[in-house]
């Protein structure tokens, strides 16, 4: 998945944790294999080569579910959270040091936008050539219910699944102590801002220093606005949710970010709980939020 | 309960259609997580006989002590057994005679009767994703009365485990072999069978409502008159004597309806009930059921009403051609009404349960003339705990 993954399982004999490691490892790797873009056999990118196609794609029953729930996204973060605009990409480098040409931005924007696609389950259509979807959004996310989900099936009763921060926990420790969930701080790699006690459930985080470039002074972050392109400017340095399953997780905290720009106040009527982290003047680093956590020395 | 967040309802919607966000187990409370044991303990009193001519004014008084056990052995294999023993003591009604003004009084048995009732079962249940299936046995055993019975029935869910449709057959054979008593020659050994079909439908219309509706018939063949029990035919005392074979069906309907608002439940049933005795019956239930975190408080009322069978008569003026007499006051017209109080409150390995019920019966809609003056009220205490381990 393009980050490290870990689980961590109890299991009363080794040769059953063995199993279910392997379980674990093969579904994360079909998950991988089904939709990454960077795979020519991926069921995104056939998607994508079927873009300008009049007779569209016949989905099969999980990526159709996984269309639904990017409707969701496209619906409930009111257009922000857009499965196609992971195009952008091709002018936001964020490697370059250097903000995209206005112009070449502009002719991406006709191929964005959910509102053009044609979702008539199973059949999808990505009306223009050149559109694209991207699952690297929440398939992550997904990913980790998936595997505690098999982990429950297979009577696993304790554990903890991390898919490069996007966490789901099984149970708390066999003894009832929580499991103990760092929260990044946006600013020191490798360093955690807090820590949360986690009995179930999924936490997830999203920030603006996952992918960015400081150009002038100015921080801008992977998070883009499919609307205009823009780099958007989010009032949080991270946002961590916590939810009964990490795919909602990582969903709130996403469309919180984008929100956030414009609307900090969005999560507070979600009923999730929630750490915000923010960068002050000062530069000094401010937690708030609902969610209750030991905050470290740093 | 506090009302979720829109947003949060959508995307909750659209996460839980994705394959693989609920685990197997969970997928339609299927086979119990958990071992559990309970005990109930009921203490069931009879109020005493008006109006007795002859015999004991004292009715039933029955203490019942019940142990269960659910066993989910595996992920798919569940067993239960049951296990129950009751004491009684009382005297029962005997006949209806007539007294001087034509008029019908009750007649009690003499002594007070002792009994006990010793009752086992064994049940298995065979769960897969989308069925289960059960095997049961049970046995009952008075030191008059002996039932042997065994059952299947199934569970299928359909339509995402929406729908559930419950089919079930029993059989039962039972012998009785009546305690004699000086003066009186009962009869010695006499069997009954019976077949039993039943079908359920239920389908969950939301998350907060659920509807149901069942259909069940049942036939019983061989000695279904009580050896116990007279009648008064033209002033002569004759044993109880039914037809030998029964049919009855019922029907019924169900509702169940979830008030988030309040955190509580409204439970609403109906059922008809026929038999080719000349009885139908309608019964009429609902309940409300409050939930205060770890507390459930609960109410029921229960409206009863039958008609009687048809060679049932307090006594008899003149003999019946087809030589069937009975004045069980279970077979008269009437009607009855209870209500239920329970209160309950779950731990984390267990629930505390205490339940009350009060049972009145008297005239019914079908009531014509003079009530059985044998028709009964009762009230009953049942504590409970249930253990999970």
């Amino acid at each position: 998945m393009g980050s490290p993954c870990e689980f961590s399982i109890y299991c009363d004999d080794e040769q059953k944790a063995k199993r279910i490691t392997q379980l674990l490892s093969d579904e994360i790797s079909r998950l991988e294999n089904k939709y990454t873009r960077y795979k020519t056999t991926s069921v995104t990118s056939a998607i994508n080569d079927h873009s300008g196609k009049v007779d569209g794609i016949r989905l099969d029953e999980e990526t159709a579910a996984l269309i639904n729930y990017a409707d969701s996204l496209y619906q409930q973060s009111d257009g922000l959270f857009d499965i196609t605009s992971g195009v952008l990409r091709r002018e936001w480098n964020f490697k370059s040091g250097k903000l995209p040409r206005e112009l070449s931005m502009q002719a991406l924007l006709p191929i964005i936008g959910w509102d053009k696609v044609t979702w008539d389950n199973p059949h999808f259509y990505l009306p223009i050539e050149g559109m694209e979807v991207d699952f690297g959004g929440f398939v992550k996310e997904y990913a980790a219910d998936v595997l505690a989900t098999l982990c429950i099936d297979n009577s696993v009763k304790h554990g903890l699944i991390n898919l490069g921060g996007d966490i789901r926990v099984i149970g708390s420790h066999p003894n009832g102590s929580p499991w103990r969930v760092g929260i990044q701080h946006p600013r020191k790699p490798l360093t955690a801002i807090a820590t949360v006690d986690m009995y179930s459930g999924g936490i997830a985080t999203s920030g603006d220093y996952e992918r960015y470039m400081i150009i002038d002074g100015k921080r801008y972050c992977h998070l883009l606005n499919p609307k205009t392109g823009e780099s958007i400017q989010p009032y949080f340095a991270s946002v961590s949710v916590v939810s009964e399953s990490c795919l909602l997780a990582g969903s709130f905290s996403s469309i919180a970010m984008l929100k956030s720009q414009k609307d900090k106040g969005w999560l507070n009527d979600m009923g999730l709980p929630y750490l915000t982290t923010e960068e002050s003047s000062n530069q000094t680093i401010q937690l708030a939020g609902t969610l209750s956590h030991h905050q470290s020395k740093h | 309960m506090k009302v979720k967040n829109k947003k949060l309802v959508a995307l909750t919607t659209a996460a839980l259609s994705l394959p693989g966000m609920i685990p197997k187990a969970s997928q339609a409370q299927t086979i119990p997580e958990n071992f559990t044991a309970s005990y109930r303990f009921t203490e069931y009193k009879e109020d005493d006989q008006d109006g007795v001519v002859e015999g004991s004014p004292q009715r039933y008084d029955i203490s019942i002590h019940q142990l269960s056990l659910v066993a989910p052995v595996s992920s798919q294999v569940s067993f239960n057994v049951d296990a129950s023993t009751e004491s009684m003591s009382g005297a029962s009604p005997w006949l209806v005679a007539s007294d001087a003004d034509e008029k019908p009084v009750q007649v009690m048995s003499g002594a007070t009767i002792e009994e006990s009732r010793d009752d086992i079962s064994f049940a298995a249940n065979f769960y897969q994703e989308k069925a289960r299936i059960g095997l049961g046995i049970s046995r009952s055993t008075e030191n008059d009365y002996d039932s042997t019975s065994a059952n299947i029935n199934t569970s299928v869910w359909f339509n995402g485990k929406n729908t559930t449709l419950d089919v079930g057959f029993s059989f039962s054979d039972d012998t009785i072999t009546p305690t004699q008593k000086s003066g009186i020659t009962r009869v010695t050994e006499e069997d009954k069978d019976s077949n039993s079909l039943a079908l359920g439908l239920s389908q969950v219309i939301n998350k907060t409502l659920l509807v149901g509706a069942g259909f069940s018939y049942a036939s019983y063949d061989g000695f279904l008159s009580d050896p116990y029990k007279l009648a008064e035919v033209e002033g002569v005392r004759v044993f109880d004597s039914r037809p030998d074979s029964k049919d009855q069906f019922s029907l019924d309907f169900k509702l169940r309806k979830y008030l988030t608002k309040y955190s509580a439940a409204i439970h609403a049933d109906y059922k008809y009930y026929d038999n080719n005795w000349g009885i139908s019956s309608h019964t009429v239930n609902v309940g409300w059921y409050q939930n205060i975190q770890m507390w459930q408080f609960s109410t029921s009322v229960r409206w009863y009403d039958q008609s009687s069978a048809n060679f049932y008569q307090n006594f008899y003026t003149a003999e019946r051609a087809d030589g069937y007499y009975s004045s069980d006051y279970r077979l008269s017209a009437y009607g009855a009404l209870s209500y239920r109080l329970g209160l309950s409150k779950s731990y984390e390995f267990g629930t505390f349960k205490i339940t009350y019920e009060n049972y009145n019966s008297g005239k019914g809609t079908q009531s014509d003339g003079d009530l059985n003056p044998g028709l009964v009220d009762f009230q009953f205490i049942t504590l409970g705990f249930d253990y999970k381990f």
